[in-house]
């Protein structure tokens, strides 16, 4: 249990002992851990077996660009593969195995492929596999399929829940290090709102690993100090744990958040935050990148700034005996800072002349320097054990710390495809200033400056210009005092003399082989190198290796860095979870439910809903006797055509339209004429698209003068309203008419069935006459009912029975249908559900959203007269095309089964007697059915070609996808009481 | 992404909805019944330009104005917003 | 049901009848609770007919209607804006013909349509009130930028809503849809829980 390798000082606190479990045993870190450094505190050294070949992997970096150390969290029965041991932050009880090993992590069955490795070559699977066809299927491809892959997902529910939140601010400075932590000193100091980013759960960036002074104090006391300042200003926000991951239009930036590393926490793990900003300073700083060499990927070798940070920050020693390798002068740091730990350094094997190197080596006085050579062979296998140089010499060494210079984190520049600029003074990518997304600046290490002094200044002078841009004066700071090392490196991507494969990208398990033998095979641009390869598309997106690549590339090629360019750069910058994108919103609140008026009283009814869009609507009542919903429906229909029914249609759009030109402008809206509509008369309407199409139907009420209500059918209520201010605002604007819904101010019960006009008389107030010569069908009018309570009464009929629809305020709605519900005991008052609902409409002929589906003209639907051509209304001119007007479309028709104890099915197609099922014989669709009680027998509508040609004769509805062939008799769509005189009773 | 509202400010994208191209406000006024093919050209025909594009947007979940807004179909960025309105009633007088 | 005179149903039992049931959640630092007004009604003002109607508002409630984004309090309740020439109109007096005694004062100038029954009311105050509502509303509701006496329509997780800024510290008032009473308040609940923890 005792941490072997810890070492005194570091950022932990060594009074918050934690206990973790990994690959089954037991260990302890402290707080200020994260996995990786409590995993080498504890002498862990292998963490994983590699993508394709298997081979002993160690921990390489500190930080979010890990390729190796990937590990599956668990937490009772769910997991969470591929996470980065190097950003989990170390808590009591976390729970961790390694992945793509077995039987176990030290002896991995797989890693025979390694053996195979020169047939598994970059695009193998192209290469082979090919032969004998049949084996693809039955053999290969299973095989690959488990094979592949890294991490196994959970098979249950995500038991974590996610968060969505807004912010807004002046200056949005991403990183939290030197650059960030001073941008936001010098921003916060001057009163601008301002929101800090950082990605770690503590802030300096590079400084956590680094020995400097900062303003003669220790930088880490530095950035406390400066943290501490800047939280307690009310209009700076800091945001630890926090990455930006995408930059978007209009300056809208993308942020993901970790609330929890354990997963089943008890809040939501992770939430996305959408921050908008007028301006940004990215100061996101740099990332090292290795060299290739042979064998560079085995358990010992990391970054030399990785190794830093386990020393300065972490307080573990990581090796006994180190060689640092290196391109540039801050490989050199790594062997001054082991060396002062008491760590032995062996070598420093630098590729430049030593008049490259001259004014680092000052620094350093007591280890073995070797200029211009190169590490040629590592020793050892599941940890490294010597290695051999170019020059001859062999060195005992049980870890290598590599350092092949520095990648500006430039990703969030070029994600609006931008592409970056080779910058040879540092070996590294910038942003091309001239094309930076809007209002963004870089400081600091993001744009290749690095001595800490210059950083300072850098990010000052930034900060300076966004308050200059917000007109401010530029601050009165002072630069704070620090190190001004100026960063000297060279070029360099591999060692070309070694026998070995050398690894570039560590998690894909790409080698420079690979590369070159893409570019010989013809693959010259990046971005197919890239996809060939599959270099830098692992869960670390290149972070470590695509800049080598593309240097290897260039080499291979014999082109600049510039010439060979980078691939196209998108969002996410670091993986984000799907869980987090969609946020609060899964599960049953994927979506919030709308509720009826009458909603508590049909849950009391024991209702059986159904969902339409975000309504919850009533579809049927079952009894307690009812075992199957057609025995509901049927008596529900019965005895609506037999007593009287009531049924909840609150959902149906309700827009009032008043003002003078009220009358006209529905004119040009509907297709039918309702200037010649009297007051208190409603009247069916149709409104067309302006290609003639059907678009929806309803109802026109003239309530009083200049005052219209209009109805739409549930589903169309959004569009319709839409539509209709589009018309007013746009198209006709100097009419005098007003719209706005009154869907939810208004209950409406529809009650139908030849009693209902008896039970409305009981609740109706007397003074108003509903008889039939007073009140006939389609009248409307303002009405009072239960003495003096406000109401509307419109006599519509959808079921083809005597039917009225009563409006209340929807105070009042739930009283009134429990009211309802009891008077109508003695009429034997039925609540009937939309089943109920589309049986009687089928009934009648009456088309609905079936019917309307986006491809029929009135005319297709029997309604053609409906189309006034004394007036210009949309969609009429273009609904007179010859396409839409050919008597060879399809109609609206009835059709039954001849054998009336047969089922037909929605959706079956329509084909004559004799003729063969082919698309070309295809004469048409069911679009609507149901077992009708009043034929007692299914009966359908469809749209069928020359339909009303067909009435009388016999077709056939065929199903190929249930085997049904059914002999059907073709009909007007107006099954019962075609002449409406129940209607009109 | 953000609209401009001309009266409200910087709002999210997700309070409108968008419709198409403002060609869409000039509808043929023609009494004449056999003007199918001007009809047929103001709804379907379409310029699909690279750079700027005047594009008609609802306020749904504000306002409920309709809305010009200048967008640049190539860089998003959006240069000008108008109330629909505004700009029928500046034609109208001209 | 024994209705007399005009049968009025008050505001609080149309809500607890039907939706929000004596919504009353608390923390320590926030509240949620029902906010009440008692009617609301839709005023349009007529084609150009803009200037002669808030000449006429002015007349009666001695305030101009209120510039886009606003709200304002008048004797007996409030008004906001809600388009260019739509304003709401609150009263803190039962009526349920208020749209009626709107039309008669303004005829001619606007037409007027009863909105009370479309509309719930959520009350959310306290130190905690913007960092639940920064999870939920997109847009900037800091003091600069949503000053007391604002108003708006805006979208709230899928649904549509008003937020207002009354006149009070911490406290933020949402008019949601009728028919999205429950899954509103469920949102917002779930919100303060994972910030806030348990309640009470």
């Amino acid at each position: 249990m005792t941490q072997k390798n810890r070492i005194d000082g570091g950022l932990i606190d060594r009074n918050i002992p934690l206990n973790f479990t990994f690959d089954g045993k037991k260990y302890s870190g402290f707080h200020g851990d994260t996995l990786a450094s409590a995993l080498l505190a504890n002498g862990i050294n292998l963490v994983g077996r590699s993508f394709k070949y298997h081979r002993p992997r160690g921990i390489f970096t500190s930080n979010s660009s890990e390729p190796n150390a990937l590990v599956e969290l668990t937490n009772e029965d769910t997991k969470e593969p591929n996470t980065r041991a190097t950003t989990i932050q170390l808590f009591n009880g976390l729970t961790a195995q390694s992945q793509n090993c077995w039987p176990s992590l030290k002896y991995d069955i797989q890693s025979i492929n390694d053996c195979f490795a020169p047939l598994l070559t970059a695009g193998f699977y192209y290469k082979t596999f090919m032969w004998p066809k049949s084996f693809w299927e039955r053999v290969y491809e299973p095989l690959i399929r488990r094979a592949a892959g890294l991490g196994e997902l959970a098979p249950s529910t995500d038991p974590d829940h996610y968060d969505r939140g807004y912010r807004h601010c002046d200056l949005l400075i991403i990183g939290g290090g030197a650059a960030g932590l001073m941008a936001g000193l010098v921003a916060g100091r001057e009163g601008l709102n301002t929101i800090l980013v950082e990605e770690d759960f503590i802030y300096g960036g590079r400084l956590l690993g680094e020995d400097e002074e900062i303003d003669g104090l220790q930088c880490h006391d530095w950035v406390a100090n400066t943290v501490k300042e800047l939280e307690a200003m009310p209009h700076v926000r800091l945001m630890p744990k926090t990455a930006v991951f995408g930059v978007f239009d209009q300056k809208t930036y993308f942020a993901i958040e970790r609330l929890s590393d354990q997963i089943n926490s008890v809040g939501p793990r992770q939430m996305i935050w959408e921050i908008n900003t007028k301006h940004i300073i990215l100061a996101s700083g740099a990332t090292e990148r290795h060299i290739a060499f042979g064998n560079n990927d085995r358990p010992g070798i990391m970054l030399a700034s990785a190794m830093r940070d386990y020393t300065n920050r972490f307080a573990v020693r990581t090796a006994t005996r180190v060689a640092v390798f290196t391109s540039n002068d801050s490989g050199w740091l790594t062997a001054r800072d082991l060396n002062q730990k008491g760590i032995d350094v062996a070598a420093i094997i630098d590729i430049r002349k030593k008049e490259e190197h001259q004014e680092i080596a000052k620094k350093n006085t007591r280890i073995p320097v070797y200029s211009e050579d190169q590490i040629i062979k590592v020793h050892g296998h599941n940890r490294v054990k010597a290695i051999s140089l170019l020059n001859g010499a062999k060195i005992n060494v049980d870890s290598i710390a590599v350092s092949g210079g520095w990648n500006p984190s430039i990703h969030l520049t070029c994600q609006h495809r931008q592409r970056p600029i080779w910058n040879e003074v540092i070996s590294g990518f910038i942003a091309n200033e001239a094309e930076l997304p809007s209002g963004m600046k870089v400081a600091g290490a993001a744009k290749g400056i690095y001595a800490t002094n210059l950083v300072l200044q850098d990010a000052m002078n930034q900060a300076n210009a966004v308050l200059s841009e917000l007109g401010h004066a530029p601050t009165k700071m002072m630069i704070p005092l620090a190190n001004d090392d100026t960063y000297r490196g060279k070029t360099f991507w591999s060692v070309r003399e070694t026998k070995q494969r050398a690894w570039v990208d560590f998690q894909n398990d790409v080698t420079t082989k690979d590369i070159r033998l893409a570019v010989q095979e013809g693959f010259y641009s990046v971005e197919h190198v890239k996809r060939y390869t599959t270099l830098g598309m692992a869960t670390d997106q290149g972070k470590t290796s695509s800049v080598i690549g593309i240097g290897i590339i260039a080499e291979t090629m014999n082109k600049s860095v510039e010439e060979t360019g980078t691939t196209i750069f998108r969002a996410p910058y670091i993986p984000v979870a799907i869980g987090a994108l969609s946020g609060p919103h899964s599960g049953k609140h994927f979506r919030p439910t709308r509720e009826t008026p009458s909603h508590p009283f049909a849950v009391e009814q024991k209702a059986q809903f159904v969902e339409s869009g975000a309504w919850l609507r009533s579809q049927y009542f079952p009894h307690a006797n009812e075992l199957h919903w057609q025995e509901s429906v049927n008596r529900e229909v019965l005895a609506t055509r037999n007593n009287v029914g009531i049924t909840d249609v609150s959902t149906l759009g309700k827009i009032d339209v008043q003002g003078t030109d009220a009358a006209a402008f529905l004119d040009k809206v509907y297709c039918n004429t309702i200037t010649t509509l009297n007051i208190n008369r409603c009247r069916y309407g149709i409104m067309l698209r302006e290609d003639g199409i059907v678009m929806d139907d309803g109802t026109v009420a003239h309530l009083a003068k200049n005052h219209f209500i209009v109805t739409t059918t549930t589903a169309n209520a959004v569009q319709v309203y839409r539509h209709m201010e589009f018309c007013r605002q746009c198209l006709w604007p100097e009419m005098d008419v007003a719209l706005i819904s009154i869907t939810e101010q208004w209950a409406q019960y529809a009650i139908a069935g030849p009693k209902s006009r008896h039970l409305l008389e009981k609740i109706i107030d007397k003074d108003h006459d509903i008889s039939n010569s007073n009140f006939p069908y389609m009248a409307c009018d303002e009405i009072s009912i239960c003495n003096g309570i406000r109401a509307r009464l419109f006599r519509l009929s959808f079921s083809g029975e005597m039917a009225y629809e009563l409006a209340v305020p929807a105070r009042y709605s739930d009283a009134l249908i429990r009211h309802i519900h009891e008077i109508g005991k003695t009429f034997d008052l039925t609540p009937y559900g939309t089943e109920a609902l589309g049986v009687m409409r089928i009934e009648k002929g009456h088309a609905a959203g079936n019917e309307l589906n986006g491809q029929t003209t009135a005319g297709d639907l029997g309604l053609g007269k409906m189309v006034s051509k004394k007036k210009d209304s949309i969609g009429s001119i273009l609904s007179e095309r010859e396409g839409l007007v050919d008597p060879m479309r399809h109609i609206l028709v009835g059709v039954m089964p001849c054998n009336p104890k047969q089922k037909i099915s929605s959706g079956s197609h329509i084909f004559a007697s004799k003729s063969a099922c082919t698309p070309c014989n295809d004469l048409g669709y069911i679009t609507s059915m149901a077992y009708s009680p009043m034929s007692k027998s299914y009966i359908g509508l469809a749209m069928i070609k020359n339909g009303t040609n067909h009435i009388g004769g016999k077709l056939r509805a065929v199903n190929l996808l249930q085997n049904q062939d059914i002999d059907i008799e073709v009909t007007s769509p107006h099954f019962y009481d075609p002449k409406g005189e129940r209607l009109r009773g | 992404m953000k609209i401009n509202h001309p009266l409200l400010g910087p709002r999210n994208a997700s309070e409108f909805t968008i419709l198409g191209d403002a060609k869409l406000l000039q509808r043929p006024n023609t009494p004449e019944r056999d003007q199918a093919r001007v009809f047929y050209e103001y709804l379907y025909h379409r310029d699909n330009p690279i750079g700027q594009h005047q594009e008609l947007w609802f306020h749904e979940q504000g306002d409920r104005s309709w809305l010009i807004v200048s967008r640049d179909t190539l860089t998003h960025e959006i240069n000008n917003v108008e109330l629909a309105s505004n700009v029928i009633k500046k034609g109208q007088t001209q | 049901m024994t209705p007399k005179g005009s049968g009025y149903v008050d505001k609080e039992k149309l809500n607890s009848a039907l939706t929000l049931d004596h919504l009353n959640l608390q923390w320590p630092t926030l509240s949620i609770t029902q906010s009440s007004f008692k009617e609301i009604c839709s005023i349009n003002a007529s084609l150009d007919k803009q200037l002669d109607l808030n000449e006429r508002f002015k007349e009666e409630y001695g305030i101009s209607l209120p510039a886009p984004g606003k709200m304002v309090n008048h004797s007996t309740g409030s008004v906001f804006w809600v388009s260019p020439s739509q304003w709401f109109v609150t009263s803190n007096e039962c009526n349920p013909y208020f749209d009626q005694l709107l039309t008669k004062k303004f005829n001619e100038v606007s037409t007027v349509t009863l909105q009370t029954d479309a509309w719930i009311s959520i009350k959310i105050e306290g130190p905690a009130s913007l960092d639940v509502l920064e999870r939920l509303i997109k847009i900037d509701l800091s003091e600069r930028n949503f000053p007391s006496g604002s108003a708006t329509r805006t979208g709230c997780s899928h649904m549509t809503i008003f937020i207002q800024k009354p006149h009070q510290e911490d406290c933020f008032i949402i008019l949601g849809a009728r028919s999205y009473a429950k899954s509103l308040v469920h949102t917002i609940n779930q919100v303060a829980e994972n910030i806030l923890g348990n309640k009470d």
